[in-house]
Order: structure tokens, then C-alpha cells, then sequence
């Protein structure tokens, strides 16, 4: 394995380990400044939207400050669906670098999340779509697209059950 | 000068009947046929707006024929008592003409215009449409037989005088009396035309104020493309006409022209000032030779002139110049209006038809549907944005019936059960596309998408395929493309159904002058709990403060930080509950709740501020601006225009489970920056992926838990019962509807009272 694809497929797995035992801060860490998140939504049986500006998405955060709102929301306790708090398993696989030839690296994973809350327990599958910077020497997320894809959807979606 | 009196008196009284009565039976004759029309594309089509269009217009028919009835009875007496004379002369040919007029015509109308009007749900269809043709038949009938009469009047033939009375030589001259064909066609297109401008008229009218029922937009078209076809044809007619009164009444024709002197090269006078003293016009505007061209088809034709027609004792023998040169111009003027009017709405409606029905016709609605106990409500059902091109189709269900909305060729919509006629196997394999037949997966059976079965695989000799043709819902209407549909029968209109959130509705609709569109991408959430709480929630001004307080505070963190850039402020202060707000019992079971903006010009709908100012009265745009909405249509239906806008469609899966799918509205054609903002403000907060939603879905669904507590069965719904005040308050009269109880504060939940009482009526069967 080359020592890219072990960077890669840890920087991917640190993240799900960090979401499955609430260390948010460390997570939030791992993006760049600028970073996008986006999980689009589905536009029909077979396609997600593609134009996250113009169309519907589940989420999409424009820079790390999404993310900040939504650890702030976790962590204030005054949310009715974070608390009590979701206990998750990501397993992640399939890492793969698609693409190293330019500045940015991009790389796919897949992820199956078993989720245990108050609905008992449900599991369910994204596809991930990275885009890596190295900032400071270290691998960052500058872009994460989740296909998540179940559509109708069990109980609230947070940032850890994707 | 007594006896000029009488006679002038006689001629008034006649004339003022006279010109009252045309009127009426100037619009049965061609509405009879037209209703016809309206009756046979019912019957073909099984469309409801037809029978919308026919039962609209059948009453305008009735009225019509009563006030004809009733204003010719008062001629025929007229004939005796302000004509004794003359019918004295002509009775012999004059009556019987009339008694032939009331004994095959009027019989016929009479005796079958009332299936017509009370026959539709009481005797078969073919009887309904054969009492319909009689009618219209009838009509044209009595018009015949009424023209021959007038016609003989003018150009009488076939008969003696005997003793100074006329004797009828031959009936089939009198009646087929040289100008008869002309006149009586020239009076059947007349009638066509007015009621071609009447019925685009009455329905321009409904259009303009807000009227969308779809059998608007037909009897709309219909008029129109009468008036279009048919007024080439009445220029014609007319051309037919005046040379045939050329030929047998010159001194008419020579009043019509304003032509004193026989002669070739007469002008076509535009504009003239007759004067009978003078015999001379005193001022005149006119076309070189346009009278001989018309009339003779040649520039120098020979016109009859006026003083040709002058007794040697100086009398005038021909008609009062003024009257008829006056008439002849404002009948030729509104033809030429007609033609002008009728083919520009023509011409815009088929371009429009072009734009909009080949590719995106609009903007309504889908909602999905009930659990069974309320199958028989109305239910809200398609967007038809999603039905974006003819034969698109749209699958939803009603309750747990699933349903599809077909587009038509003629753009209509269809909903039928989702479910092939064979085996029953689902006709769509999305949840929506297009096409302009289905065929069923399993076993090949093709419908078109009227929903006639016109392919069934190794057809068997025999079969009759109208047996297997796909089942219709009994009602579909739509109000501002919102579509609704009902598996019962004997619902109301949907208007009478939607009633005070009619406005609610507008003011959402009015946003764009090109309509809503529904933004690509949705989502669908299940909840754990019973709908209703879900149909609470969505109008639960009271929750806003506790549940969405981490919501508010989390956006103050953010723009705090003043980082987050792209998107507009957030009111902290409006989830507070710090400003003013209200809540409606709508009636119906529907219900709203509002709250001021403080910061209005942060939402999406700001950009559009002066144009609705000025297409908009204030009220409506005070609403608008200022007044953050969410609107409950009972029963599964929540709209919502916020900093974000959304259609929320509630699916009862069971007692204890609704799914919930969300889409965002907005206006088309607004600017990318608005559009964005609206959209990032909806998955802020809307969705189960959103930071205020989710929120809500857990306390829904611990609620639903807590309600299984036999111990504790009551829930409370007190809040607000002593400043609950009934009908409108100040908001409620100035956007004009009219609650059935109106409260100053959302925080009040007594409005839930007018929800439950109407889903108790239903679930007691106590409303059809």
C-alpha cells in the first residue's frame, strides 16, 4: 500500500472514529477553513440533484461554520433530537484515490452506520466523495459529499449519522 | 298629429321589446349547440371540467330562455294591439309562420330543456345529450321559422292580394323567400359570435378574478376560437347579404351607404353627417370607390342612390337615412372589433400554449393522502409543475389508495387509480415521468393516458377493451395549481372546501407574475406518531420558543462570528416570540398561524417589494412583506412562506405513523441570489436533516408515546379560550377572509379546536 493511500484511508477512518465517539472538536479539525459539506438530496428514484446552490439539498454547509453550528447545536444539550444522543458505528471501505495528479486529492469511500436511539436500531449506507488539501503538511477535508441512500428518511439526520 | 302619435308610440313600445327580446334568444341559439359541444366532449372525454363548463352554462341557457319566453309573449301581443293593420294584411302568411314557430320549435325547447337542466344525474347520458340536441335543435328551429316571417316581411313572394288582404299562393316561395338564406345565416352567425364574445367575455372575467377552475380555461378557449373561426365567416356572410339586399331592397342599401345620387365610382363613407332636409351628407370621410368595389366588385359599379327613391309628391320611399347608415357603421365597426380582439387573444393563446403547455404548463399542486377513515375527505393532491409537459403524469395516493395525475393532450389533468386493470400491478415506474400511454410491466396491457386500454397482449376474440379501461377518481379540481382530488363523489367544490385560506393561498400564488415552480429535490421523513400531531405542529405557534430556541441561538453563534457568509440574518427574535403574532381558526378544519417580521427586507421575496406594490393591493402586500405564514389545509396539507417557503404533504401510513415529504415553492423567475437564500434557510431549518425539524420529530414523536397513557387521556388545548374572539380581526377584514374565530397571539392553541371538531365529524360520518 502506498504511504498516500494509508494517509487517505486514515484520515477517512480518524474521521468516523472521532464522530463515533463525539470528539467534535478534533473532527471539525480535520476540515479546512473553507471547507464544503454537502449532502445532496434525491431529485427522483435514480438521481440526486446536482446543483447544490439552485436545488434542494439535506445539507449543505458552505464553509467549516456549518459545521460549528452544528456541533454548537450538539453539544448546547437544548436540542430535542440530540438529546439523549444517538450512539453510531461508522465502518468505512472501499477507500479509493481517484484522482492525485493536481493539487487536491480526490478519493471515495463507502460508509454503512449502525445507529442504536430511541427508534432502536436502524443501519444505513452513504457514499463518500472527498476532496483532500495538505494545509500545514497535514491531509485535510476541503470538500465532503455524502450520497446518502436511504430517501425516506427514519428519525433526524445529524452530521454523526451520515 | 294624434295619429302620427300612435303610431310613433307603436313604434317605440314595438322597437323597445323588440330590441330587449333579441338579446335572449340571441344567445340560446348558438349556446344551445354550444352546450351541445360542451355535453359530447364529456361524453367522449369523461372530463370533468366539461361537465363544469356545461353545468355553468346551462343556467345562463335557462335564464336566457325564460326572459325570451317572456318578452316574445309580449310581442305576439303587440302584433295585435300596435299592428292590427298590417296583420291585418299579412295574418294569412304572418300567423301561421308564427304557430308553425311555436309548434315544432318552442314545443321541442320547452319540453326538453328541463332534462337538460335537472336530467344530468337523473336519466342516462345518451338521453341527457339526445334532450340537449332537441334544445339546440329547437332553437335554430325557431330562429328558421322567425326569420322566413322577417324575411318574407322584406322580399315577400308567393302570394296574391285578394281584396287587400295576402293569400299564400305558394308556401314554398313564402318561406324560401329570396332573402331568407342570407338573413337566416347571417342571424345564426350573429348569435354564434355573441355568444363566442360572451362566453370568453363571462370567462375572461372569472380568469381575472382568480377564478382558476378548469372549465374556465376551456369555455375560455372555446370562446375564443368560436369568435376566431367564425366572424371571417360572418364578413362573408355579410358580403352575401348586402349584395342580395342590393338586388332586392336598393333603397336599404343606398341608406347603408349614404349615398344620395346613382352613379359608378361611389366612395365607402367612413364617417358622413346624413341630412334628410338637404338629401345631401354635410360632412363626409370616405374611401374612393369602396362602396362600388364592395357592392358591384368593381370600381366604377353603379350604386343605387336615395333620390331614386323619392315619390313624385316628394315623399321618401326609402328608409330613415340616419338609423340605418348609423347601425350599418356600428355593426360593421364591432365586426371588425371581433375580428381584431378574437384573433389577437387567439394568437396570444396559442403562443402561450406553446410556451407554457408544450413544456411547462403552470404550476400546481400534489399532495398525497389520507389514512382510510378520511378517504372519502377532499384531499390535496398533484403539483402539476411536476406534471411539467403534456402527458406527464404525477403518482401520490389517497390514503393509502395509490393514485396517478395524468396530463392530457388538451392539457387537462386526469387522476386514476394506480392500478392495471388486468392483475393490478402499479402503471408507474417512478414516481413520476412522462408518457403518452403506460403499459402495465407484468403482463403488457397499454393505456393511453385518458386511461382508455387500447393494448391488452394476445387479445382474445371478443374482448371488449372499454371494460378494462383504468378507473377514475371521483373528483379532481385544482385552486392556483394546487391540485386536489377526492375518492367520494359527493363533496362540495373545492372552493367552497378551501374557503378562507383562499387568500392565504393567493397571496402565495401572487408572488410571481409567472407562477410558483416547486425547486428540484425533496425529502420524505417518517414519523413515528399520529398525523394529526404533525398537522398541529405545523401551526403551533407555542413550541416555537422552547423547541427552537438551540435553533436561534445556534444562527446568533453564527452570525456572531459574522463568518458565515451568503446567507441572510436570521430573526432570533421572531423565534422568541417577541413580536407581534396571531392564529386563525379557518373553518373546515383549517387553520393558520402568523408572526411580524422584523427584518423583512432579509427575506427572498424582499427583491420583488415594488413590483407587488404596484400589481398588489397594500393589504395583500403588507401580508406578504411582513407576516411570516404557515397555512393547514385540512387534511394533509401545510404551506408555509417564511424566510423560506415550503409544501409539506402529510401521508398517514397508520395510527401511529405519517410520513412526511417536503418540497420548497418558490417564485419562478426569481434572482439566484434569492433563490439560494430561500433554499439554504429551508435545509437550515425544515428538514429531518435541518437544526429546527429534526427537533420538532422527536417531540412529536415523544408526545405520540406519552398520549399511549390511558391514566392520563387528556391532552390540553385551553390556551387562549378567554382572547379567542370569533370571525375576523383587523388582519383577517384587510386581507379579506372571514375565520371562524381569530386569536392575538400564537401562542394560543384553542385554534386546534376547529381541527379536531371537523376530523370528528368525519371520523363520526356526520359530513358526506
Amino acid at each position: 500500500m502506498s504511504d498516500l493511500q494509508t494517509e487517505v484511508t486514515n484520515l477517512i477512518y480518524r474521521e468516523s472514529t472521532l464522530l463515533d465517539r463525539r470528539q467534535w472538536d478534533d473532527w471539525i479539525d480535520l476540515y479546512t477553513e473553507d471547507a464544503v459539506y454537502w449532502v445532496p438530496s434525491w431529485a427522483n428514484e435514480e438521481e440526486t440533484v446536482e446543483d447544490p446552490e439552485l436545488q434542494l439539498n439535506l445539507i449543505y454547509l458552505r464553509n467549516r461554520g456549518g459545521l460549528e453550528d452544528r456541533v454548537f447545536r450538539i453539544e448546547s444539550r437544548d436540542s430535542y433530537a440530540s438529546v439523549p444522543l444517538d450512539r453510531t458505528v461508522h465502518v468505512v471501505g472501499n477507500v479509493l484515490i481517484e484522482d492525485d495528479s493536481g493539487d487536491e486529492i480526490e478519493a471515495t469511500a463507502n460508509c454503512v452506520v449502525h445507529t442504536y436511539g430511541k427508534k432502536g436500531s436502524l443501519t444505513r449506507g452513504s457514499l463518500y466523495d472527498f476532496t483532500l488539501r495538505r494545509v500545514d503538511d497535514e491531509l485535510r477535508i476541503s470538500r465532503k459529499k455524502i450520497t446518502f441512500v436511504d430517501d425516506r428518511l427514519e428519525g433526524p439526520i445529524d452530521v454523526y449519522h451520515l | 298629429m294624434d295619429a302620427l302619435d300612435t303610431l310613433l308610440l307603436s313604434r317605440i313600445q314595438f322597437a323597445a321589446n323588440i330590441s330587449f327580446h333579441i338579446l335572449f334568444p340571441t344567445i340560446t341559439i348558438a349556446l344551445g349547440w354550444v352546450l351541445l359541444f360542451f355535453r359530447l366532449r364529456f361524453a367522449r372525454t369523461g372530463d370533468e371540467k366539461w361537465m363544469a363548463a356545461y353545468r355553468f352554462w346551462v343556467k345562463v341557457f335557462a335564464l336566457s330562455f325564460a326572459m325570451g319566453v317572456v318578452s316574445g309573449i309580449t310581442m305576439s301581443f303587440q302584433f295585435g294591439t300596435n299592428w292590427p293593420g298590417f296583420m291585418e294584411t299579412v295574418g294569412n302568411i304572418a300567423g301561421p309562420l308564427l304557430a308553425y314557430e311555436v309548434l315544432t320549435a318552442f314545443f321541442l325547447e320547452a319540453a326538453f330543456v328541463g332534462i337538460m337542466l335537472f336530467g344530468f344525474s337523473r336519466v342516462p347520458a345518451w338521453l341527457h345529450i339526445t334532450a340537449t340536441a332537441l334544445v339546440a335543435f329547437g332553437t335554430t328551429l325557431s330562429t328558421f321559422w322567425i326569420i322566413v316571417l322577417n324575411s318574407w316581411m322584406h322580399t315577400p313572394q308567393g302570394y296574391e292580394m285578394i281584396d287587400g288582404v295576402a293569400h299564400a299562393t305558394s308556401w314554398w316561395e313564402v318561406i324560401f323567400n329570396p332573402s331568407m338564406p342570407y338573413r337566416f345565416a347571417h342571424m345564426m352567425l350573429a348569435s354564434f359570435l355573441t355568444v363566442s364574445f360572451l362566453v370568453a367575455g363571462v370567462s375572461a372575467f372569472r380568469w381575472i378574478i382568480g377564478d382558476r377552475s378548469r372549465d374556465v380555461r376551456v369555455t375560455l378557449k372555446t370562446g375564443v376560437a368560436m369568435g376566431a373561426l367564425l366572424i371571417p365567416a360572418q364578413i362573408f356572410m355579410g358580403d352575401l347579404h348586402g349584395l342580395n339586399t342590393l338586388e332586392y331592397q336598393p333603397q336599404k342599401v343606398a341608406a347603408m351607404e349614404g349615398n344620395w345620387q346613382t352613379g359608378p365610382n361611389v366612395p365607402l363613407l367612413l364617417f358622413a353627417l346624413p341630412d334628410e332636409e338637404a338629401r345631401e351628407n354635410r360632412f363626409e370621410i370616405g374611401i374612393p370607390n369602396g362602396a362600388s368595389l364592395i357592392l358591384r366588385h368593381s370600381a366604377d359599379g353603379v350604386v343605387p342612390g336615395l333620390d331614386d327613391f323619392v315619390a313624385e309628391d316628394g315623399t321618401a320611399m326609402h328608409p330613415p337615412v340616419n338609423p340605418v347608415f348609423w347601425s350599418f357603421r356600428v355593426m360593421v365597426g364591432t365586426g371588425l372589433a371581433m375580428l381584431a380582439l378574437s384573433w389577437a387573444a387567439a394568437f396570444f393563446m396559442w403562443r402561450r400554449r406553446d410556451r407554457h403547455e408544450g413544456r411547462l404548463p403552470g404550476h400546481w399542486l400534489a399532495v398525497e393522502g389520507l389514512p382510510r377513515p378520511l378517504l372519502w375527505a377532499l384531499v390535496p393532491m398533484a403539483f402539476s409543475g411536476w406534471i411539467a409537459t403534456l402527458a406527464g403524469w404525477y403518482t401520490t395516493e389517497i390514503g393509502r389508495q395509490p393514485v396517478y395525475v395524468h396530463r392530457q393532450e388538451d392539457g387537462s389533468l386526469k387522476c386514476f387509480i394506480n392500478a392495471c386493470s388486468h392483475r393490478a400491478a402499479i402503471m408507474t415506474p417512478y414516481r413520476q415521468g412522462n408518457a403518452k400511454t403506460l403499459t402495465c410491466r407484468f403482463h403488457g396491457w397499454t393505456y393511453k393516458c385518458s386511461g382508455e386500454c387500447i393494448g391488452i397482449k394476445n387479445e382474445e376474440e371478443g374482448t371488449d377493451r372499454n371494460h378494462y379501461n383504468l378507473r377514475e377518481i371521483a373528483r379532481l379540481d385544482s385552486y392556483k395549481g394546487f391540485v386536489f382530488g377526492s375518492l367520494n363523489p359527493d363533496v362540495g367544490s373545492l372552493e367552497d372546501w378551501l374557503g378562507a385560506t383562499k387568500p392565504w393561498i393567493d397571496i402565495i400564488a401572487a408572488q410571481s407574475p409567472d407562477g410558483l415552480e416547486v425547486v428540484p429535490g425533496n425529502s420524505t421523513y417518517a414519523i413515528d406518531g399520529n398525523w394529526k400531531l404533525q398537522c398541529e405542529n405545523g401551526v403551533d405557534g407555542y413550541h416555537v420558543s422552547t423547541v427552537h430556541r438551540v435553533f436561534a441561538h445556534t444562527i446568533s453563534m453564527r452570525e456572531s462570528k459574522g463568518e458565515y457568509t451568503g446567507i441572510k440574518k436570521t430573526e432570533a427574535g421572531r423565534i422568541a416570540g417577541n413580536v407581534a403574532t396571531g392564529g386563525y381558526d379557518l373553518g373546515n378544519g383549517h387553520m393558520a398561524i402568523w408572526a411580524t417580521h422584523t427584518t423583512p427586507e432579509v427575506r427572498p421575496i424582499w427583491e420583488a417589494k415594488e413590483r407587488l406594490e404596484k400589481e398588489l393591493p397594500p393589504a395583500q402586500v403588507d401580508w406578504i412583506l411582513n407576516r411570516g405564514r404557515n397555512l393547514y389545509i385540512f387534511p394533509n396539507l401545510l404551506l408555509m412562506d417564511n424566510p423560506s417557503t415550503q409544501i409539506r404533504l402529510m401521508k398517514p401510513v397508520s395510527t401511529d405513523r405519517v410520513d412526511v415529504t417536503v418540497y420548497c415553492i418558490a417564485p419562478k423567475g426569481e434572482s439566484k441570489t434569492a433563490r439560494a437564500g430561500r433554499l439554504r434557510k429551508f435545509e437550515d431549518f425544515y428538514l429531518t436533516a435541518g437544526m429546527a425539524t429534526s427537533d420538532d420529530i422527536a417531540a412529536l414523536e415523544d408526545t405520540h408515546e406519552g398520549s399511549l397513557a390511558r391514566e392520563a387521556k387528556w391532552s390540553e388545548f385551553h390556551r387562549g379560550i378567554d382572547c379567542f374572539t370569533k370571525g375576523a380581526d383587523e388582519g383577517a377584514k384587510a386581507l379579506g377572509f372571514e375565520p371562524a374565530a381569530s386569536s392575538d397571539n400564537w401562542d394560543h392553541e384553542v385554534l386546534f379546536h376547529g381541527f379536531y371538531r371537523n376530523w370528528l365529524k368525519y371520523m363520526n360520518g356526520e359530513t358526506a
